[in-house]
């Protein structure tokens, strides 16, 4: 990725995601929450779920992370809603699949194929990838 | 331009042909052969273990133990030394200012052996509190383990103080000397400690070693904590009775070509001179210190009495790793995130710094190009 071309990504679709992230609140009265951390390099996030009738109702998130982070868990939060926790499993299994492998089935949502095609961004796929791996974990280890 | 010389330096090039000649002319395990390649080999290893005793002010090459690292001779302190020696009711001296590597081995035997830890803390400006120091200290504690310059903010910890406040209530101290190697006179002669670190991927050595120097009031104390050939007296079924240190930790065979290559980087650092390349450091450090209030957003982490090499700052409003993105974009290599201090961060109350370290191939004009890089990356985030 050249200069420029980094600078498009963060003007059209980094940044514009990231100052104004979608549902980026705290909520008491979730549902349950899922903690997404990254040691290395201090982003911190809680996601918060609300969930009614074997669905996820809304996903709220806050915390610290870089502007990609951000962006990546404010898209996932909107993607994820009004899925059962099995969908949730589903496309968080095949987002993270796409980041890590060379040919990947492409997700439907706009905005998601914007984040995979960010999978060759050197040294911060991580930085994509840390909600969608919490989600994952959480889910797949949560007795739904 | 590479600005991230406190997570390792570039290799002198003395020092990869030193290790390809041993690699392709000189290879043959060490102690064992009888042999002259073997011979020359062991000879090589010995004689690089009395160059690096010299480097740091010891005539008694047996002072020295080669290890992975810092890391490694931390742990093998925790282990070796003081393991043996707590009971409960004892103490363990650090600082929050530490690298993870000269914290969580001292965390780790705190609660196994249920002995307490004790923390320094930092003053606003990143200096440690020396009156906390001292009260940390008493009859209780068992080991001071302290870096000689933070990792994160550069502070330059001011040893001969501290070790003083610790010898005088016959404390063994331990300096994590990672990052002052290089450009300042060190070894537990010099600095009257009994435990010295230091890895050779930050002074133009190569990755994997490292050494642990300890002071000969010790030497007796340092057991085993690695077991196999080489640190042997005698094996029996019912018995092993083990070499002295610093042969005691040695099992297996070692790193030879390293340890060879580590020789080349301090004779590499002593050709320059270590007050050269610390002068060469101070001046970068003033100069980038002067220049980088210029950047609108811009907050230089800590204002510590002394500081070298070391530079953590951030930008309003931009994350250390997108900083680091855009940076390397313009060719600029710096360290973003935690920089394994984590609880100096949170005692700080910040979640991530970027952060800026010089060597001596860095020049003043490498930092007039980070001041550009950084103002446009401002004017364009804005």
């Amino acid at each position: 990725m050249t200069k420029q071309e980094l600078q498009q990504l963060f003007k059209n679709e980094i940044l514009p995601e990231n100052d104004n992230p979608y549902h980026f609140q705290e909520s008491q009265r979730a549902s349950f929450t899922v903690e997404a951390n990254n040691s290395m390099c201090g982003d911190k996030y809680t996601l918060y779920f609300n969930a009614s009738e074997g669905h996820i109702t809304s996903v709220y998130f806050y915390g610290f992370g870089c502007a990609l982070s951000k962006a990546s868990i404010s898209i996932m939060c909107k993607s994820m809603e009004h899925l059962t926790p099995k969908n949730i499993t589903t496309l968080s299994d095949q987002f993270i699949f796409a980041m890590d492998q060379e040919h990947s089935t492409e997700i439907a949502d706009k905005k998601i194929q914007m984040l995979q095609q960010m999978k060759y961004f050197d040294g911060r796929v991580d930085c994509i990838k840390l909600g969608w791996e919490a989600v994952k974990n959480h889910f797949e280890n949560a007795d739904l | 331009m590479y600005l991230d010389n406190a997570a390792t330096t570039q290799r002198a090039q003395s020092v990869v042909s030193a290790q390809s000649h041993f690699d392709m002319y000189e290879n043959a395990n060490i102690h064992r052969g009888i042999y002259d390649l073997s011979n020359q080999a062991t000879q090589k290893f010995e004689n690089a273990r009395t160059e690096i005793a010299r480097f740091l002010g010891s005539g008694n090459a047996n002072t020295v133990a080669f290890t992975q690292g810092t890391t490694a001779s931390i742990n093998i302190v925790a282990q070796s030394f003081l393991a043996p020696r707590l009971q409960a009711g004892d103490n363990i001296v650090t600082t929050i200012m530490e690298h993870h590597a000269n914290f969580i081995p001292w965390q780790m035997l705190a609660q196994q052996y249920q002995v307490e830890l004790r923390m320094v803390p930092i003053d606003k400006n990143g200096d440690l509190d020396l009156v906390q120091l001292s009260k940390s200290l008493d009859k209780k504690t068992k080991l001071l383990a302290i870096s000689h310059i933070s990792n994160t903010l550069g502070t330059i910890h001011p040893l001969d103080e501290i070790i003083e406040l610790a010898k005088r209530k016959s404390i063994p101290v331990l300096v994590d000397a990672a990052q002052s190697a290089c450009h300042f006179e060190i070894g537990v002669d010099p600095l009257n400690c009994d435990f010295l670190t230091f890895s050779g991927h930050k002074m133009f050595g190569p990755f994997g070693i490292g050494i642990l120097q300890v002071s000969e009031n010790y030497l007796a104390d340092m057991m085993p904590y690695n077991y196999g050939g080489g640190i042997i007296k005698d094996v029996k079924v019912e018995k092993t009775n083990f070499r002295n240190f610093p042969h005691n930790l040695d099992a297996g065979t070692p790193n030879v070509s390293g340890v060879i290559g580590l020789a080349a980087a301090l004779k590499f650092i002593s050709g320059i001179g270590k007050s050269d390349m610390h002068s060469h450091l101070n001046k970068l450090t003033l100069y980038a210190l002067d220049q980088l209030p210029q950047i609108p957003g811009i907050k230089i982490i800590g204002n510590p009495k002394r500081r070298i090499g070391i530079i953590s700052f951030n930008l309003k409003n931009i994350h250390p790793h997108d900083i680091a993105s855009f940076l390397n974009k313009d060719g600029i290599a710096l360290r973003a995130g935690m920089h394994c201090t984590q609880p100096l961060l949170n005692a700080m109350g910040l979640q991530a710094t970027a952060r800026i370290s010089f060597s001596i191939y860095n020049n003043k004009e490498e930092i007039n190009k980070l001041v550009v890089s950084l103002n446009e990356l401002m004017r364009f985030w804005s």
